[in-house]
């Protein structure tokens, strides 16, 4: 099964999308800040990530999948925003602007979310859940 | 809107004395004073003179001189006290009490001079000395005719002696006074002095009076008129001003609105009733104001013989004889006419155009910053009140889905598993703070529109308190915290609006129970003076130093309020504040981090905040 890591600080969000997941079949792991998601990372090796803009700080998200590119780790990510802090934000400038697979808007639809997870780990070659 | 206020000014019933009648009025203290010291002198050196240097001098009569102008000046003082009290505003009989004392004080040197020796006596010289004096003192009404009347009374006396009407009181030996040529040279040197000293002294003093005058009335004027930022205030003020300093009759301003074209406000000073109601300018077709604006300066010295002014006879039968208008330049433009109004004998000089300038340069700044202040107050206003129009629609869809998450919850819909439930009970818990942000929103917006505006009364502040407290008790003893409650033996009653009382209670009891982890909540009522006192002091986890100016801010939560884990909008300090302040109370707060935080409200026992 593949297994996913859910990284949102808000509770009540990786409550829902975990239950959405888990019900399909998925080995679910949730993170609160960044520092438990990069712990989780190493630990758990998520075949995909589930990342809000923001944690702790506004654009935290952002910021950690930078880091992840530069250091080479190619996880697919999908990305979760409030429609609106997309833009207007900054960026690294040496950096692809948006280093993530997929983008979707708060509040996500379980069956777009779903396709998106299964789309993406089908591309990794890992296998989905249907 | 028209506003105006004819005699009436903020300052009072009658007409704020101009600044030329201050100083005449100033300038007669000074001269009755220096009389005293005068006549003591003419008393006391008589026979002193008479003593020291053995001339043979009547210094008994002389001495009686001196008496009579000690009598006279107690006269003048009870005079001046006098038409100061009846009426500060008779300028007329001001003038005429000033000519009377100048003639009686030459009057008097004219009785001493012949008493000292006529056309040989050296007490001529005071008479340059009172001449200096009086033109110093009173620049604004001497003129080279009254100055002759000096020369005048001195000629009298020597002619007198000349011809051996009056006794000659000898002090030169042999005694000059029948000889032609020493008679015609001392008089006139003497009347050359006479002319010379007024005139030196005039000039120089008229020109310090004016630039005096021009300086204080700008600096009064300017006092007042950016002392207020109310517009209507600002124009009257401004009205009032310029009669004050240039001493002309009246004033009047009218100010366009933004678009500049139609006139917004207007007030004047010193026109009457009837006046202002049936001499409305329309200002788009009246002449003199668009040429004012157009020229800057418009100067009419004769209002009957320029076609510009409408009513010619009306206006004149005002008693106005002169128009000067200017214009009055904003940063942004022009803003409006300013217009001084002379009586007949009045003659616009350079110095008025310069100065109405100047009043109006610095009315322009008030006048703006009066509409800047205005429209800061309308924005504050319309933004509250949009704050409370949203707040309102926002609760709607809240409530409904409140109730259908509700209706899911007591599963009358079919049973709910594990996770459905869970699913619900976060969904409600996030409703339920959503509802209670849009409540303190809305308790906000409320408060600083003074929308809901309070009704006071007497409120037992006791009991309001004893029920919010018995409210969080259960919430208290769930967390283990201690609540305490210590109400006054007697009535504790204030004056205030129930539902303001019972609000800001629950937010600060709310606050002090939700803070603290362990230890006690303190609730206490008690009586100081003419204020009843609410104490809340609790155990908690206290405000950091850094979050304390930023307390009362809406929406702050202090970091160690968020990482309490407790929810809480931000708002609740900031609503007890707008709370506490329209009850007329005071509040205070102090508090240690780590060790627990007291607030304290004063209240206003009865309907004196």
């Amino acid at each position: 099964m593949a297994r996913i890591l859910i990284l949102d600080d808000d509770p009540d969000i990786t409550f829902a999308v975990s239950l959405i997941l888990a019900r399909q079949g998925y080995d679910v792991r949730t993170a609160a800040t960044r520092g438990e998601g990069m712990q989780a990372l190493i630990d758990f090796r998520p075949d995909l990530l589930i990342l809000d803009v923001m944690l702790e700080q506004p654009d935290d998200g952002i910021a950690m999948a930078q880091e992840l590119r530069r250091n080479g780790n190619a996880v697919p990510i999908i990305m979760l925003s409030s429609v609106g802090r997309v833009t207007g934000m900054d960026f690294d400038r040496d950096e692809e602007m948006l280093p993530v697979d997929a983008f979707l808007a708060k509040p996500a639809r379980p069956d777009e979310l779903l396709a998106k997870v299964g789309e993406l780990l089908a591309r990794e070659g890992a296998s989905p859940c249907s | 809107m028209i506003l105006d206020n004819g005699f009436l000014s903020p300052f009072g019933q009658h007409r704020r004395l101009s600044f030329a009648e201050q100083e005449l009025v100033h300038s007669l203290d000074w001269l009755i004073s220096l009389r005293w010291f005068a006549g003591l002198t003419v008393v006391v050196a008589a026979p002193l003179v008479a003593l020291v240097f053995k001339v043979a001098i009547p210094s008994d009569l002389i001495s009686i001189t001196g008496l009579s102008i000690l009598a006279c000046n107690l006269v003048f003082w009870w005079a001046l006290r006098r038409l100061r009290a009846d009426d500060p505003n008779a300028t007329a009989r001001f003038e005429a009490f000033v000519r009377i004392q100048i003639i009686l004080d030459w009057l008097a040197l004219a009785i001493l001079i012949s008493l000292s020796g006529g056309a040989e006596s050296p007490t001529i010289l005071f008479f340059l000395f009172h001449i200096t004096i009086a033109s110093l003192l009173l620049p604004d009404h001497f003129n080279f005719m009254f100055v002759t009347l000096a020369p005048l009374f001195v000629a009298v006396v020597v002619v007198l002696e000349y011809i051996g009407v009056l006794p000659h009181v000898m002090i030169l030996s042999p005694s000059r006074h029948r000889d032609p040529q020493f008679v015609f040279a001392s008089v006139g040197v003497f009347v050359f002095a006479c002319y010379g000293m007024a005139y030196c002294c005039l000039s120089i003093a008229r020109r310090l009076r004016r630039r005096e005058s021009e300086l204080g009335g700008l600096y009064e004027g300017v006092r007042d008129i950016t002392s207020t930022l109310e517009i209507t205030a600002v124009l009257d003020r401004i009205a009032e001003v310029v009669p004050r300093v240039l001493g002309c009759k009246a004033a009047a301003i009218r100010l366009l609105d933004v678009a500049g074209s139609q006139v917004q406000f207007a007030a004047s000073s010193g026109l009457s009733d009837r006046y202002r109601e049936e001499v409305p300018e329309d200002f788009a077709k009246s002449t003199l104001d668009q040429d004012t604006l157009r020229d800057g300066v418009v100067d009419v010295p004769d209002v009957l013989s320029d076609a510009r002014v409408r009513q010619p006879e009306l206006v004149r039968a005002e008693g106005i004889a002169s128009m000067l208008s200017v214009a009055i330049n904003g940063r942004t433009g022009v803003l409006g006419v300013l217009r001084a109004y002379g009586a007949p004998g009045h003659r616009s000089t350079a110095d008025d155009v310069a100065y109405l300038q100047a009043v109006a340069a610095h009315g322009a700044v008030a006048i703006e910053n009066a509409r800047a202040y205005r429209m800061l107050a309308d924005l504050d206003r319309d933004k509250s009140r949009f704050l409370r129009m949203t707040t309102h629609e926002l609760r709607s869809p809240v409530r409904v889905t409140e109730s259908l998450l509700q209706t899911l919850a007591t599963e009358s819909t079919g049973s709910l598993d594990a996770d459905q439930r869970e699913l619900l009970v976060r969904a409600q818990r996030r409703l339920g703070s959503l509802h209670d942000l849009i409540d303190d929103l809305l308790d906000l917006a409320a408060g600083k529109a003074n929308m809901a505006p309070p009704h006071p009364r007497r409120v037992n502040m006791g009991e309001t308190v004893r029920e919010v407290a018995e409210r969080f008790r259960a919430l208290a003893a769930g967390k283990g915290v201690g609540l305490t409650l210590q109400l006054p033996g007697e009535e504790a009653s204030v004056w205030c609006d129930p539902a303001d009382l019972e609000r800001l209670a629950v937010n600060l009891v709310s606050n002090a129970v939700k803070y603290t982890g362990q230890g006690d909540v303190t609730v206490a009522v008690s009586r100081h003076a003419d204020r009843m006192r609410l104490r809340v002091a609790d155990t908690g986890i206290g405000i950091p130093t850094s979050a304390m100016p930023h307390l009362f801010d809406e929406f702050y939560r202090a970091e160690n309020a968020r990482a309490n884990g407790e929810s809480g909008t931000g708002l609740g300090l900031s609503i007890v504040k707008v709370l506490v302040e329209r009850s007329g109370g005071q509040m205070s707060l102090s508090s240690v981090e780590g060790n627990g935080t007291t607030v304290t409200v004063d209240l206003p026992v009865d309907g004196h905040g």
